[in-house]
């Protein structure tokens, strides 16, 4: 019967036939492989749009009735349309091929708007039309103006950055994608839960528990599903750090690469906390149409760390922040969070992931259990404190 | 090759008592059929054997040792409600399982090739599941459960839905695995072909074991109604108060009777004459249709007595 080279089903082995199977079922498909490209194409164009987005626009102003040197140096962000005289300052302003105007006539200057002129060109035309009226004056009082621009350079101001702070588009921008990563850990834990049902509605899951144990099962299928996943993941994120080298420039309101590694170790501890119980959850039920039922709570215990995130950005230094940062599942939010605000240490952040490791310890244990007593019952869902209790 | 063997398998589902001590051994080379009501505890029984349940008390030994997830790998088992993923096509599904059983992916492609020529199904190795006919999927199930040439074969309802064809294609594997020496432990509600295919046959009712033995055994004679006797211008319900009749239950044109203890055919013959004249008295031996409807549900034999 058996032949010498054949063996026995040995733990490790069960588990990665069915991590394999998981594999070639999610990611050797055309479907998969189309979401990897456009998730990358997204997540770069994003990066590199965010930099044209995050860049201060430039304005036409128009600078009129005098040669542009009286007007002092050009502000930043404005480009000057000489022109000849208030007449043209009017006509350039109304046709829009200068959102303002600073026009000198004989002694005096006039600063020409539109109704719509945006806030930035108004501010420079006043700026422009400020600095030829004070040019002016000095004239007549026959002050001598490079002697006083000297002195006021001399004299300051003199620029002295103080601290690591983080700007608040960054934390926006670190914000913005750890939800991201939250709302992956809802889908790919749908998919496990999905999963799941499928192989307890089409029944092969008892020929499979013939051959290997529940937990087997169970931690084979989480793994398939979490390495799709984490593939998805590290295509989004290499997007990002792609988009970075080709142009360096942009992405200005994104987290910082530390942070973007930080983010995505953390996305990995928090879904292994929540992976077996998605697992577990689709055990409970016989049809996945009954899916969503189970899962809803799921979901919310998921998704809590947000809210408990946009609270906690008011204030990362505040002392119940400091507390929460260290409980999981807030801990998959929080610290990332503060690793881009360079408000916690490495050790902070280990002593972090440890308490979280021990808490995914606990999760698994708990859903193998329920996994185990659940997966052979068909018909109406099982509630899980039946699941826990048997 | 090595018998199978329960002992004391006990298993409850919360207060629901499923098996109560059950007790008996396919040996190697036995086709052992499992027959029992619905909810009588057959599958959770084969399923214990499968290791897909734990029993609560008691265990299923392959020879000497208490059947584990090792030992399991070694059975081929086909559950009573069939699955197999229905997006997979034939060939993937059965190398799948094949390599869960421990077989190299070399040695699951030879023994695919091998069972699915067999079984016919050979032709459907690139189409997934949800293509085929009723009949093919089961024929896949059954490759399913051969895929790594078991050593023990378990099969819940194999016979379930399969068409005549298939039918005899399902009998003619067995025989050829109990040939080999291989012991084959399967359920059906299909008495005739328990009758027709198996060495020995368990009865199970409310977990428990209510007969074990061979065809023959079970069928010899027993304390039960075993002689048939008619009387031709007996009045109906004649044996009633008949010392030698310890009860009777109508049957065809006559009535079967068991007799009194201490009372031979003699004096049940000389009470018939009696009544009028006897056309036929013989030894029944009950089919296994008879036999499953007395052991398994006795208060629907319509026995007076």
């Amino acid at each position: 019967m058996k032949t010498p080279t054949e063996k026995h089903t040995r733990p490790l082995q069960g588990t990665w036939q069915v991590y394999r199977r998981e594999i070639e079922a999610r990611m050797a498909t055309k479907g998969y492989l189309v979401s990897l490209l456009v998730l990358g194409l997204l997540m770069f164009g994003l990066t590199v749009g965010l930099d044209f987005a995050g860049k201060p626009k430039t304005s036409s102003v128009a600078a009129c009735g005098a040669p542009a040197a009286d007007f002092g140096p050009a502000p930043s962000g404005a480009r000057l349309v000489p022109c000849p005289d208030l007449d043209a300052a009017r006509r350039l302003t109304a046709d829009r091929k200068a959102e303002a105007a600073a026009a000198v006539t004989a002694d005096h200057v006039t600063v020409v708007l539109r109704g719509d002129t945006p806030d930035q060109a108004r501010a420079v035309a006043l700026a422009l039309g400020r600095a030829w009226a004070t040019n002016h004056a000095y004239a007549l009082q026959h002050i001598d103006t490079a002697a006083l621009d000297q002195a006021v350079v001399q004299a300051g101001p003199r620029l002295d950055t103080v601290g690591a702070g983080v700007g608040a588009a960054e934390i926006s921008g670190l914000i913005s994608m750890i939800v991201v990563l939250f709302m992956q850990i809802v889908g790919q834990g749908s998919a496990i839960a999905q999963g799941v049902v499928e192989e307890k509605s089409t029944r092969i899951v008892e020929v499979l528990l013939a051959t290997v144990s529940p937990l087997q099962l169970m931690v084979g299928k989480v793994a398939g599903i979490a390495t799709a996943a984490v593939v998805q993941v590290a295509a989004m994120l290499g997007a990002m750090l792609g988009a970075r080298g080709l142009f360096p420039d942009a992405g200005g309101s994104l987290p910082g690469t530390a942070a973007l590694l930080s983010a995505g170790f953390w996305f990995l501890l928090s879904f292994a906390l929540f992976a077996g119980l998605f697992a577990a959850a689709g055990s409970l039920v016989s049809r996945p149409e009954d899916l969503q039922t189970v899962l809803m709570p799921l979901v919310l215990l998921t998704l809590a760390p947000v809210a408990v995130a946009v609270a906690a950005v008011q204030s990362l230094s505040s002392s119940w922040v400091q507390i929460v940062q260290y409980v999981p599942p807030f801990s998959g939010l929080l610290m990332p969070l503060q690793a881009g605000a360079g408000n916690v240490s490495l050790p902070q952040q280990a002593a972090a992931a440890a308490v979280t490791i021990a808490a995914t310890a606990v999760t698994m244990r708990l859903a193998a259990r329920v996994y185990r007593n659940s997966i052979l019952r068909v018909g109406a869902a099982v509630r899980w404190r039946q699941a826990l209790a048997a | 090759m090595k018998p199978l063997t329960y002992k004391g398998v006990t298993k409850s589902y919360g207060s629901h008592q499923a098996l109560d001590r059950l007790d008996f051994t396919v040996h190697p080379g036995q086709i052992f059929g499992f027959v029992g009501g619905n909810g009588a505890g057959k599958t959770t029984a084969l399923r214990i054997a499968a290791g897909v349940l734990a029993a609560d008390q008691g265990a299923v030994y392959w020879g000497d040792s208490p059947v584990g997830r090792p030992e399991a790998a070694r059975f081929g088992y086909m559950p009573e409600e069939r699955g197999l993923y229905p997006k997979m096509t034939v060939a993937k599904q059965l190398l799948y399982l094949g390599r869960l059983h421990g077989q190299s992916t070399a040695q699951a492609r030879s023994a695919m090739t091998r069972w699915t020529r067999r079984l016919g199904i050979d032709a459907h190795h690139d189409k997934p599941i949800d293509t085929l006919s009723l009949g093919n999927q089961q024929r896949v199930q059954l490759a399913a459960a051969l895929i790594h040439d078991p050593d023990v074969l378990i099969l819940d309802e194999p016979f379930s839905g399969l068409d005549p064809s298939a039918v005899d294609d399902m009998s003619e594997v067995l025989r050829e695995k109990a040939a080999q020496g291989v012991p084959v432990l399967f359920s059906s509600h299909q008495l005739d072909l328990v009758e027709r295919l198996c060495d020995r046959v368990g009865v199970i009712a409310a977990g428990r074991l209510a007969a074990e033995g061979s065809l023959d055994e079970l069928r010899a004679p027993r304390t039960g109604h075993s002689l048939y006797l008619e009387v031709e211008g007996a009045p109906p319900g004649w044996p009633e108060g008949t010392p030698a009749v310890a009860s009777y239950r109508p049957d065809a044109a006559g009535v079967l009777v068991e007799l009194a203890d201490g009372h031979t055919e003699n004096d049940l013959l000389a009470e018939a004459v009696r009544h009028g004249t006897v056309r036929a008295l013989n030894r029944r031996r009950p089919t296994l249709t008879e036999l499953f409807r007395d052991l398994v549900d006795p208060a629907k034999d319509g026995t007076p007595a």
